[in-house]
């Protein structure tokens, strides 16, 4: 594919006209810091009213079974208890199940908030328990009887397609949630021409993020004022805000949705919203707030998981390592209930080629239900597991050739001269020198050096591997996206609010439609206000988290995909501009000069003539606010400014091709690892990363990004996965089993900047929080590496010590 | 096992706190079913998931007298049955006499736990995968065990009688550890294999020998943990090895034959067969690094 054309380039340009970089790109402390390192984080489990009452729920032990019955008569009785409901009752009091995004027949699977008629995941809520306290929510839990008739369970994607496969919907008559065609270019021509195809199957496995704050929600219904308050921790309230509307039957001015300090979101915390239904509605019934916090092994049994993906890839090649087209066949594991899934069937879509120069690309691909915990978005949400199929298929191109993986890459990368760039399906990579990334990637590790000294250790019976991977983390995604699996979905662009106010005494007052999680968000709108306002960084106070009373939103308002510097940043910039612009001629006005005349400093204003003649931020807001005579006349009063940043992002067309994402970030990794021969355990002995996330807002977040998404990937190529037995146990729900590594087990990432600014945002930045999942492939290419001599091929996105050494056993002929 | 969890609150318990042996022992008689708490590192984490839920406690905290480390006059070392891993970590006197209960102990938990966990906790626990049951097998501890008629010696060996199972007597609390003098060109290692630091092993050994004139073998306990419901003592590679001189690859054979008999159990963290075949190399591993210390080639 080509360069982008200049008028598609030229409808997504934006221009910083008021960059200084006096805030910008400085390593400012972080506002958030100093409440969280004090111990004094506000976060939703920390909302403490009055009357307030406790729920608890108890979840099926079963991952497939029949509920013939449940008795709660003991449990009502128990002291303290307020009200216990079924999935029965809450069918009674919902008037419909939540609505499905998928099309017919999957659109038939019905999903309440606790389960009726049977339990479909090991830990879905069957019924609740209101009391007073938290002790007798629980205690009240062992007094509930319920009688299950257990079903065969359903635990593999691929199964899951088999005709006489267990159902997980009968409703839906099979285990399909969504299935999408695509084809860009002419895949066929390519696998004709191609001198070679290579093939292997690879499978993403099954972990997540685990957020140190798990799931939270405080319903607060008010019958005086009839309005409903959620505190909680969802990451996009907007997007479920309908469904709680339709289940409550409340206009949306009557429900407020407060998100404050969060302890981590990563996806995982954007289908939350089932428990906040069941908080609201009991809130609503006993008129009392009702909090629901829950458990760690809650969160890992029955949260949400990232989805399993196994796709089967063909690549066409050429002898000299160019890579033409790529065939797939791919099927993600959604779990039991569509309750973000299946838009990772189309989210994908947003880094087809990866980063390479792939002309064409066919993916027959399906989502099914299983009888395991819902998948929903997780750092890097089914992008990252696409660029692992590329990236692991690069390396086995390589291998094939016999060709460095290094070559290969550097042969097949978008060349700098070629941005921006158009993908087969129409996506736009708005800016890079990637080859060049690569390159200082390899020169900081010495991945040459490496190379050479690999052999001779191998002689010594050393296992070292090397492993290379490069990645981008498409951000500001264009939701439109999802029409690709249901083309009647009112969903489609990517847009973000934020309101500016100056107020009375001078200071400003900034609103996000974000939710961040820890991200942030506070700190980098501050420094773009700051910077365009030409004030103080401490003067510019953010509103912490999201609250649909105050804070400017569209439907596509939050926290994920990558989106707050691409979308959320211009939305702050612009509404700051505007600002900007009446607050110049308001002392244009009234210090009697011309407008271009009037310079902002530090707060500050004067004429250019006149530099001792000063007004101040003060002054003029005192003028705009009280003293209305003397602002310009016919100028509306006060300083408030909203914006809504809006991408020229269009509906995917009939063949699916639309750009996806705003942004385009780049990150190369490149992972040194030993593995004991004796035990197959890892240690890292070389890590870098070379990362290009735009213009850098400030260094100190950009880098705490690039190092939790280095070490979510370490983390989940070499400790982290949910294992679930053929009963749909899942065996690992604590932490004491599913592992997440200690500072103790982590390297230290060396991390290298680079900042090529997005053409695409006004101040250039670009999203980069979920990395990409470029270290999970680095990893396992590098495992890969170590032991790939002896004939072992790596199929899953994560390897165990003990399935390792049964490995090398067997690839040594020894008996295992 | 179906694991579904429904909180992290224990259920309703009875408290007692004592503050004198006596008047622990004597609740314990009346009180059926009672659990002592020490440290509650495993206690009240089991309790909190409702995965036990006993209707008694008795805090041993309040007691004076129970936190101690004591070099006696005989050459043994005396430890209160209170006193928490992070005192024993820190102590020098067992870094220099006894490497491998510092090592143990060093590796147990985080820094957290071992602020809080005890030493008589940590035994009378019995967890299989436990850091302490092997090396006080390994030492030849005796462990001091008192009810209301008076006190009783009981060997580390005969200890663990089960996974989670000891040979006290109900209406029995271990008071002290107590550690016998060993030669004077002895030392000990202790090497456990886990996939993050904090976890419990895969599987672990503690080993405590001693030479004679020059570097020959003459007293040698191997015990291994993880690989069984109690301390397994690897007597066949003990009796391999007695009287024999450094010899790295005696010590591989050595290992092969300690393992042959064991049928360690499989769980989420590894298989039977992994178990197996890593507890060759930390044995191995083990033996030389004490061998090695003994000889003070190393530390």
């Amino acid at each position: 594919m080509p360069k982008a054309l200049p008028e598609i380039v030229d409808a997504y340009k934006q221009e910083g006209k008021y960059l200084t970089g006096k805030w910008i790109g400085k390593p400012v402390k972080t506002k958030e810091s100093y409440r969280h390192i004090r111990g004094k984080g506000a976060f939703a489990d920390d909302v403490q009213l009055h009357r307030m009452v406790y729920m608890a729920l108890l979840r099926s032990p079963y991952s497939h079974a029949k509920i013939l019955n449940i008795d709660t008569s003991k449990a009502k009785e128990h002291p303290g208890v307020l009200l216990v409901l079924t999935g029965d009752d809450i069918k009674k009091i919902m008037r419909r199940p939540f609505p499905q995004p998928t099309t017919p027949p999957a659109r038939n699977a019905v999903d309440y908030p606790l389960a009726v008629g049977k339990a479909r995941f090991q830990g879905e809520p069957v019924a609740m328990v209101i009391a007073e306290d938290r002790y007798s929510a629980e205690d009240a839990l062992d007094d509930i009887e319920v009688e299950y008739d257990p079903l065969p369970a359903l635990v593999d994607g691929e199964r899951a397609l088999e005709p006489d496969a267990p159902l997980v919907h009968d409703e839906v008559g099979n285990n399909v949630m969504a299935h999408v065609h695509y084809k860009w270019g002419d895949v066929d021509h390519y696998f004709e021409v191609a001198d070679r195809i290579v093939e292997a199957k690879f499978h993403y496995h099954r972990f997540s993020s685990t957020p140190l704050e798990p799931n939270v929600a405080v319903a607060d219904y008010d019958e005086r004022l009839d309005i409903m308050t959620i505190y909680c921790n969802n990451q996009a309230p907007m997007e479920f805000l309908p469904q709680l509307a339709a289940g409550l039957g409340m206009p949306f001015p009557k429900l407020r949705v407060v998100t404050r300090d969060m302890g981590g979101g990563f996806g995982n915390k954007l289908a939350n919203w089932p428990y906040i239904v069941l908080a609201a509605m009991a809130s609503k019934i006993l008129g009392r707030p009702v909090k629901w916090v829950e458990t760690r092994t809650e969160h890992l049994q029955s949260a949400t998981h990232g989805a399993e993906r196994i796709c089967y890839v063909k690549a066409a090649v050429t002898t000299d390592g160019e890579v033409l087209a790529v065939k797939m066949r791919c099927i993600d594991d959604d779990g039991a209930y569509a309750r973000h899934e299946p838009a990772g069937i189309t989210v994908w879509a947003q880094v087809v080629p990866g980063l390479y120069k792939i002309k064409a690309l066919e993916n027959d691909y399906y989502a099914v239900f299983t009888n395991k915990c819902p998948a929903a978005p997780n750092r890097g949400f089914s992008r990252a597991p696409h660029l692992f199929m590329i990236e692991r298929m690069m390396d086995r191109i390589a291998r094939e050739l016999d060709i460095d993986p290094v070559e290969l890459r550097l042969k097949n990368l978008v060349p700098p001269e070629e941005m921006p760039y158009e993908t087969p399906n129409g996506c736009i990579y708005d800016s890079g020198d990637w080859p060049e990334g690569l390159k200082k990637a390899l020169e900081a590790a010495n991945y040459w050096e490496w190379r050479e000294r690999q052999e001779e250790y191998r002689k010594q019976g050393k296992l070292i591997g090397i492993g290379v991977a490069v990645g981008t983390d498409s951000a500001g995604p264009n939701m439109g996206q999802v029409r690709m699996y249901n083309p009647r979905l009112p969903y489609s662009g990517g847009t973000e609010g934020a309101l500016v106010q100056i107020t009375p005494d001078g200071k400003a007052r900034v609103t996000l439609g974000s939710s961040p999680q820890g991200v942030s968000h506070e700190t980098t709108a501050a420094q773009v206000v700051a910077e365009v306002l030409e004030m103080d960084y401490d003067d510019v106070y953010v509103q912490t988290g999201f609250d649909s009373f105050t804070s400017i939103y569209t439907m596509h308002s939050g926290t994920y995909g990558s989106r707050f510097a691409p979308l959320g940043i211009p939305a702050v910039y612009i509404a700051a501009a505007r600002l900007r612009e009446k607050i110049i001629k308001i002392v244009a006005h009234s210090l009697g000069c011309k407008e271009e005349d009037v310079v902002l400093d530090d707060g500050q204003a004067y004429c250019k003539q006149n530099p001792e003649k000063k007004t101040n931020y003060r002054r003029i807001a005192r003028i705009a606010y009280g003293n209305i005579p003397e602002l310009p006349p016919g100028m509306e009063p006060g300083l408030y400014s909203i914006a809504i940043f809006r991408p020229p992002f269009t509906h995917p067309n009939d063949h699916n091709m639309a750009n996806l994402a705003l942004t385009y970030s780049f990150n190369a990794h490149v992972v040194v690892l030993e593995i004991d021969p004796e035990t197959a355990l890892p240690n890292i002995l070389e890590y870098v990363v070379v990362d290009d996330s735009g213009r850098i807002i400030n260094p100190l977040v950009v880098e705490g990004q690039v190092h939790g998404a280095a070490f979510l990937g370490f983390s989940a190529a070499l400790y982290e996965e949910y294992k679930y037995d053929e009963d749909g146990n899942l065996v690992n729900s604590s932490f004491m089993d599913y592992l997440v590594p200690y500072a103790t087990e982590t390297p230290a990432f060396k991390v290298i900047h680079m900042e090529t600014p997005s053409p695409f945002t006004p101040v250039g930045a670009k999203g980069m929080g979920e990395g990409g999942g470029t270290s999970i492939q680095a990893v396992i290419n590098a495992v890969e590496d170590a032991v790939a001599h002896l004939g072992i091929t790596l199929e899953k996105s994560h390897i165990d010590p003990d399935t390792l050494l049964r490995m090398i056993r067997e690839a040594r002929g020894e008996e295992v | 096992m179906l694991q579904v969890l429904d909180g992290l609150r224990p259920r309703p318990f009875e408290y007692y706190a004592p503050t004198t042996i006596e008047e622990a022992l004597k609740l314990l008689e009346e009180k059926e079913d009672a659990k002592l708490l020490a440290g509650g590192q495993s206690l009240l984490a089991l309790m909190k998931l409702r995965i036990i839920s006993p209707p008694t406690l008795i805090d041993l905290n309040r007691i004076d007298g129970l936190r101690y480390i004591k070099e006696e006059s005989d050459g043994w070392l005396a430890i209160g049955a209170m006193t928490i891993y992070d005192d024993v970590e820190q102590s020098q006197v067992v870094r220099r006499r006894y490497p491998l209960l510092w090592e143990a102990v060093y590796r147990l938990g985080d820094q957290q736990i071992r602020n809080r966990g005890t030493i008589g906790g940590g035994l009378v626990e019995a967890d299989p995968s436990g850091n302490l049951p092997p090396v006080a097998v390994a030492l030849r501890a005796q462990l001091v065990a008192m009810n209301k008629d008076g006190r009783r010696i009981i060997p580390a060996e005969e200890f663990f009688v089960d996974s989670f199972t000891t040979a006290l007597e109900p209406n029995e609390i271990l008071t002290e550890v107590r550690i016998p003098p060993w030669p004077e060109r002895a030392s000990g290692a202790y090497v456990k294999l886990s996939r993050r630091e904090i976890d419990y092993p895969i599987v672990e050994v503690a080993v405590q020998l001693a030479l004679g004139d020059g570097d020959d073998i003459k007293e040698i306990m191997v015990v291994l943990g993880a690989v069984a419901s109690t301390p397994y003592r690897a007597t066949a590679a003990e009796g391999m090895l007695m009287g024999k001189s450094f010899d790295e690859q005696l010590v591989a054979k050595a290992a092969e034959e300690c393992v042959k008999d064991l049928e360690p159990p499989s769980d989420v963290q590894a298989s039977s067969w992994y178990r197996k075949e890593v507890s060759k190399v930390i044995v191995k591993r083990a033996i030389v690094k004490a061998w090695k210390r003994a000889m003070e080639v190393e530390v």
